[in-house]
């Protein structure tokens, strides 16, 4: 019924390029987050879905409706396209309360009082707010503003829900808590949802399918599951928080499964995953470093074949686990061990060491020769009122 | 500028920082006898005036009420009393939908020529209120002026008196609609975009959101002007004195002035009952505001780039052309024709035998030179003073932690209730009442002081914000990163605080060189400034040597804002290609979490 589509989307802004030949289905009732380091273009492709950006190429529907296509002059306004929008600033009216907020929608779309006082007071109750109808937005804390951003935009039963990071302003606590939220909000609804973010945990555990964007380009589009043992290329292997991607070259390939020898000559490694490639061809090797296996050569049991002997540099207590930069096979390469190892115990930094990559564990991606993408979990400058000193 | 839209609010001081200011400083201490001194005491000195026989400092004097009742029980004060808030009134409510509405056409709309109204609306406020009352007393003099002229011409008769309710609340409301358009458009620029855009999303068209959204959202900015721009228009002196009094219209401050100069022996004791009757209308004015609002202000800047689309609202974006057109044309264009032209003329209103023999009049009088050199000191002095003297004060009241150290800052507020003459004349009795300063009276050292002491509330105004904007972590990171404390505060401070310093010595110093509430009580024939020469002109029946005394201050006022432009334009262009020093200040708002 509502399933989102872009087609050909162009987008610039004086003479940078934001959006570039962008096409894009999000299906009725699906959630699909656009992932993607701060200027990609992600949050560029929300507002031209909501009418808030224009295009100037392509053609945007939602649902059977066309709403825009600068070609054929069709642009239809915000307040025309049926959608509900979450605000990264939550965007809440300061001059009106909890109700008249959420009430906004129903009044401009001219529904009765009587239905009006229902339809707002059960979706505050929806979202626990309830008891705050008659307070002002400004006295609400974050998490409190955020669900009656949530409710506002949901309130007229829109065809597509848009959030615009809507949790980058929140404590990694209320985060989760308020994710789980969100994703129930828009189970309940059964419209579409397109969600804007940065962070590749948010996107993996809240979506139905993940688009990793860089540079106005769409990398991979896939569900959580690909997105996270799948990558397609380096760019989202890195982003998408593999902690090792190594340079390589195909040595062998069959029955499906590729061996690899790292740069150093070490290996082969075989892994089943990823492209396949003719030997000879050069690939980047991208492991987690959970999976990896460490262990010292001195210690009881044989290193096992095929591990690469490298020197720890350094070991870190991670909680549970810990976490060793080793110099391997003319690399750093992270491995993530339980406390109690293959070594029986922890290793020293200084010491020699072997790395395993086990059969699968190791994903081969193309090299798009991505410069190491931003941290995904970049910090949020909240807005300080800092007004023009003129 | 108002109570309304300004943030008061007082960083908590740190522990560490607590414990080695909450002594009190000899600076704080002298800071805050100086304010007391400075804008306390002639408020206070008003009242005491109104229940005295003689102005204070001239012997036998003794405390009465008879001047006090007398004045209250004259129906003619009332009669001022009544015309004040109707000529205010209807200023403000007339100047603030134009203003607003010309906010609203610049910051939203794409309307043709909207770019010239911001230039044209600084150079409006730069301009003195008197020169508007003075062109436009020369436009509609009968029947020589240019717009009673064409008026003539064009109809026949003569309907437009300007010396009438209608030229006094049309002339008020030229130069009213520039000052609040200006500080509206602060607000109108400031609002997150993301509240009108929310309200698109939820279904409300453009129109209907600015109604809806944008407008109660800006109402505290808006009602803070209004009340401003009443309280400015109740102590508005120019207008009345110039349009009013000669149709017979008396206002509180046309009144106040004709108690204490025009009539023997002058009625002091009425003057300051009339006085503290303004002074009481705006402390209702500023409680009812503070009732109704308290100090919230709904604007809020996220720093987020505003890559909004303007408005396209059709054909009726003509409208807002046309209004354009008509206000620069009225408020600009005609009278500074009328004023060039009539500095040319040799007698005013003929049009022949146009020379320059009146600038070399005017040039060759004894008062002038003098008069020049007055307003340079005043611009220069005054303005510097009360830009410091601002500094000193939002620095104290952002930065001490002693209990004290509110007090400058709420004795400048108490200026704002005394609008202009009424601050003369409390002046006159301060510094009257002190031995020392007596022997200043009539010199131009008093005229300075006093109006350093008026135009502090606007410097105050001016720095207060820009520095509460800056973070007190950039002196800890000054300090951390091994600076002194006396560094930290001149190196990251004091040159941080430097550009609104500029700025506030600027508005200050031009504010003083226009003023003429405070010179026309408080100077001597002998020591006037450029106003106060070219009203005492114009009194005496040279009308075209009032207006090239006149073309003269404000050549001058041009050269200097054009020259500020030019440097800020320098600036700016050495800023952008040098150190991104300034620049960098700013990336905590440039860069916003957004993707693109």
């Amino acid at each position: 019924m509502s399933a989102v589509e872009l087609a050909g989307l162009r987008k610039s802004y004086a003479d940078v390029t934001v959006l570039d030949d962008f096409s894009l289905r999000a299906n009725q009732g699906e959630l699909v987050t656009l992932l993607g380091p701060s200027g990609c273009g992600k949050t560029t492709t929300l507002r031209c879905i909501a009418g808030l950006e224009r295009a100037e190429r392509g053609e945007i529907r939602i649902g059977e409706r066309l709403v825009a296509c600068p070609e054929r002059r069709v642009f239809l306004p915000p307040n025309r396209r049926d959608i509900g929008m979450v605000f990264q600033s939550y965007a809440l009216w300061p001059h009106m309360t909890v109700f008249g907020n959420v009430a906004y929608p129903l009044r401009v779309r001219r529904r009765d009082r009587r239905e009006r006082q229902r339809a707002v007071m059960e979706i505050l109750a929806m979202v626990g707010m309830d008891s705050y109808a008659h307070r002002p937005v400004t006295e609400l804390s974050g998490g409190q503003q955020q669900r009656v951003a949530l409710a506002r935009a949901m309130v007229a039963r829109p065809a597509v829900l848009l959030f615009d990071e809507p949790l980058s302003n929140l404590d990694a606590k209320l985060r989760r808590s308020m994710r789980r939220e969100i994703r129930d909000a828009h189970d309940r609804s059964g419209g579409t949802s397109i969600y804007v973010t940065h962070d590749q945990e948010e996107a993996i555990t809240l979506s139905d399918r993940v688009v990793v964007i860089r540079g106005g380009k769409i990398q991979q589009v896939g569900t959580p599951k690909e997105i996270y043992t799948k990558p397609a290329t380096r760019f989202v292997a890195d982003f998408i928080g593999f902690e090792n991607l190594l340079t390589a070259t195909v040595s062998e390939a069959r029955d499906g499964s590729t061996a690899v020898k790292l740069m150093s000559g070490a290996g082969p490694v075989w892994t089943s995953k990823g492209i396949t490639r003719a030997p000879g061809t050069e690939v980047v090797l991208a492991a987690r470093a959970d999976e990896l296996e460490i262990g010292s050569p001195g210690s009881p049991g044989e290193a096992p074949a095929a591990a690469i002997p490298g020197v720890i540099r350094s070991r870190t207590y991670a909680g549970g686990r810990v976490e060793y930069l080793v110099e391997a096979a003319g690399a750093q390469v992270v491995v993530r061990a339980p406390e109690a190892g293959a070594a029986g115990s922890m290793l020293e930094a200084g010491s020699d060491a072997w790395v395993r990559f086990p059969v699968d564990a190791a994903v081969l991606v193309d090299d798009d020769n991505a410069e190491r993408a931003p941290q995904a979990a970049e910090q949020t400058v909240e807005s300080v009122p800092l007004q023009e000193a003129t | 500028m108002s109570t309304a839209t300004t943030d008061l609010r007082t960083p908590v001081g740190r522990p560490g920082v607590a414990r080695r200011q909450r002594r009190l400083s000899p600076g704080l201490i002298l800071l805050c006898l100086l304010s007391l001194g400075l804008f306390v005491w002639p408020v206070v000195m008003l009242a005491y005036g109104a229940f005295r026989t003689a102005p204070p400092g001239f012997g036998h004097a003794s405390w009465s009420t008879s001047g006090f009742t007398a004045a209250l029980s004259s129906s003619a004060v009332w009669h001022a009393f009544a015309n004040s808030l109707i000529l205010s009134g209807s200023t403000v409510l007339i100047s603030t939908a134009l203003a607003v509405y010309l906010a609203w056409t610049v910051t939203r709309t794409a309307t043709p020529l909207r770019r010239i109204v911001t230039p044209m609306a600084v150079l409006i406020f730069a301009i003195p209120p008197l020169f508007f009352a003075l062109s436009w007393a020369m436009l509609g003099e009968q029947p020589v002026g240019l717009v009673d002229k064409a008026l003539h011409a064009m109809f026949g008769v003569t309907p437009l008196n300007i010396q009438s309710w209608f030229g006094m609340i049309g002339v008020s409301v030229l130069g009213a609609t520039a000052a609040e358009y200006l500080l509206l458009l602060g607000p109108f620029l400031a609002l997150d975009p993301s509240f009108e855009e929310a309200s698109l999303v939820c279904g409300a068209s453009r129109l209907r959101s600015f109604f809806l959204i944008e407008l109660p959202a800006l109402a505290p900015s808006v009602l803070g002007v209004m009340i401003l721009g009443f309280v400015l228009g109740m102590g508005l002196l120019t207008v009345p004195l110039l349009l009013g009094e000669p149709a017979g219209i008396y206002v509180l401050p046309t009144a106040i002035y004709r108690d204490y100069q025009a009539v023997t022996p002058p009625d002091y004791a009425g003057a300051s009952t009339l006085a503290l009757l303004l002074v009481a209308m705006v402390l209702i004015l500023v409680a009812l505001q503070t009732r109704l609002l308290g100090r919230r202000s709904f604007t809020t800047v996220t720093g987020k780039s505003s890559r909004r689309e303007r408005l396209d609202i059709g054909r009726w974006k003509w409208l807002g052309t046309a209004v354009i057109v008509i206000y620069g044309l009225l408020a600009l264009v005609l009278p500074l024709g009328q004023f060039v032209l009539g500095s040319l003329e040799s007698y005013f209103g003929v049009y022949s035998h146009l020379s320059l023999n009146n600038y070399s009049t005017v040039l060759h009088a004894p008062g002038t030179s003098s008069a020049f050199e007055t307003t340079l000191l005043v611009a220069v002095v005054a303005g510097f003073s009360a830009a410091a003297l601002g500094v000193w004060v939002a620095l104290t009241a952002q930065r001490s932690t002693s209990r004290l150290r509110r007090l400058p800052d709420l004795s400048i507020w108490v200026l704002w209730a005394v609008p202009g003459i009424t601050l003369s004349l409390g002046l006159i009795w301060a510094y009257l009442s002190v031995p020392g300063l007596r022997s200043l009276y009539a010199t131009q050292w008093i005229v300075l002081l006093a109006l350093i002491v008026g135009t502090t509330p606007i410097a105050s105004r001016a720095v207060t914000g820009p520095i509460g904007q800056i973070s007190r972590e950039l002196e800890e990171a000054a300090r951390t990163a091994g600076a002194s404390g006396f560094r930290a505060t001149t190196g990251i401070l004091l040159r941080l605080i430097l550009p609104s310093f500029v700025v506030a010595w600027f508005i200050t110093g031009i504010v003083a060189s226009g003023n003429l509430d405070i010179p026309i009580l408080l100077a001597s024939p002998n020591n006037q400034t450029v106003p106060l020469l070219a009203y005492n002109q114009f009194n005496d029946g040279s009308l075209s040597q009032a207006a090239a005394t006149f073309c003269l201050l404000i050549g001058i006022v041009a050269a200097v804002l054009v020259l500020a432009a030019v440097m800020r334009f320098v600036l700016r262009l050495r800023a952008a290609g040098r150190s991104p020093a300034l620049p960098a200040l700013r990336l905590p708002v440039g860069l916003p979490g957004r993707s693109r």
